[in-house]
């Protein structure tokens, strides 16, 4: 198995990981953490995904793209923390409570 | 917790760990079968003397793929709109306050040390014509100078508050100005001139390097004097 096979696999796994962390927990940080956990995972997969034909001379516009992703990462999780800083002084608590009543 | 609660979240756990195992699995079988691409990278190789810079990331990023830039730059732009319009003066709890008493070594070397961050982050914007850095880089390295000396209780300057809405805006207005005279020539969208790409190109980045920074630092821990 290539190594760069390896890199993807590792890549989609850390990407479930953060899927079941955003599904199981209600409270909204960790929401936020898991939904960078995916982004993390999805971007380790793009950049092997550009090196699996020739790895020194990997593909650019992937590695272009996941540059783009981080920084649009970083604004979201940015959003993210406003939304969830507004939702917790408005209501006092740090999750959602509109179901399990 | 009633025992029935624990029950239930024990329950929704393990559906949710095997759902999201059997997605893995599912995902893993596809990821294995696919076929060999040589994907871009000799296109790009070939093109890269005209494109003005000669590291093909950067090349990929503001000429052969600059509409995805700037469409970037403008999420930026939204997202620090939507966080301004959310945060009231009651969410920030932690707004700028002085200290008491300041850090008398954290301030000091953080004084030591900002011309040094400002210095790596200019490298980083020259050395993105030829080697990995850029735009973002060097912007994300002076947000977290701004983050330093507001973490350290630096005083913000005076005309920091007038000039950061234009800093943040600059970027995006620089490089749609640059597109739309372009479009008015008669070429495409972002289809520089091949002898002045180079400079158009450092151009843009200085101006993203400039709004990056701010828009990062006005949305993880502003740097600015109440109002």
């Amino acid at each position: 198995m290539k190594t760069t096979m390896l890199f993807s696999i590792a890549g989609i796994a850390v990407f479930f990981i953060g899927l079941y962390c955003l599904m199981a927990y209600r409270h909204l940080l960790k929401k936020i953490i898991a939904v960078n956990v995916m982004g993390t995972g999805v971007f380790l997969f793009i950049v092997s995904i550009a090196a699996r034909a020739n790895i020194l001379q990997p593909d650019p516009v992937p590695h272009a793209m996941v540059l783009t992703g981080i920084v649009v990462t970083v604004s979201a999780t940015a959003f993210g923390l406003a939304l969830f800083k507004r939702i917790y002084s408005e209501t006092g608590k740090p999750y959602l409570d509109n179901e399990d009543k | 917790m009633s025992e029935k609660d624990i029950n239930y979240h024990l329950i929704k756990r393990i559906f949710l760990g095997i759902l999201t195992t059997g997605l893995f699995l599912i995902v893993l079988a596809v990821i294995i079968r696919l076929p060999e691409n040589e994907g871009l990278e000799e296109i790009i190789r070939g093109n890269i003397d005209k494109s003005g810079v000669s590291n093909k990331v950067t090349a990929v990023l503001l000429n052969f793929r600059g509409y995805d830039t700037l469409i970037e730059v403008g999420v930026l732009l939204l997202a620090v709109a939507g966080v301004l319009s959310i945060r009231t003066a009651d969410t920030e709890i932690i707004r700028y306050q002085s200290v008491k008493p300041v850090d008398a070594v954290l301030s000091a070397f953080s004084r030591l040390i900002a011309p040094l961050i400002f210095l790596v982050s200019c490298y980083l914007l020259f050395a993105g014509a030829y080697a990995p850095g850029g735009a973002f880089q060097a912007g994300s390295v002076l947000a977290a100078l701004f983050v330093l000396l507001r973490l350290s209780d630096m005083p913000p300057p005076r005309w920091i508050n007038v000039i950061t809405a234009g800093m943040i805006a600059s970027g995006f207005l620089v490089f749609l100005a640059i597109a739309g005279v372009l479009m008015a020539t008669g070429v495409n969208l972002l289809q520089y001139p091949s002898e002045y790409a180079g400079s158009i190109i450092f151009f843009i980045e200085t101006a993203i390097m400039a709004s990056t920074a701010f828009i990062f630092a006005e949305l993880f821990s502003e740097w600015r004097h109440n109002r």
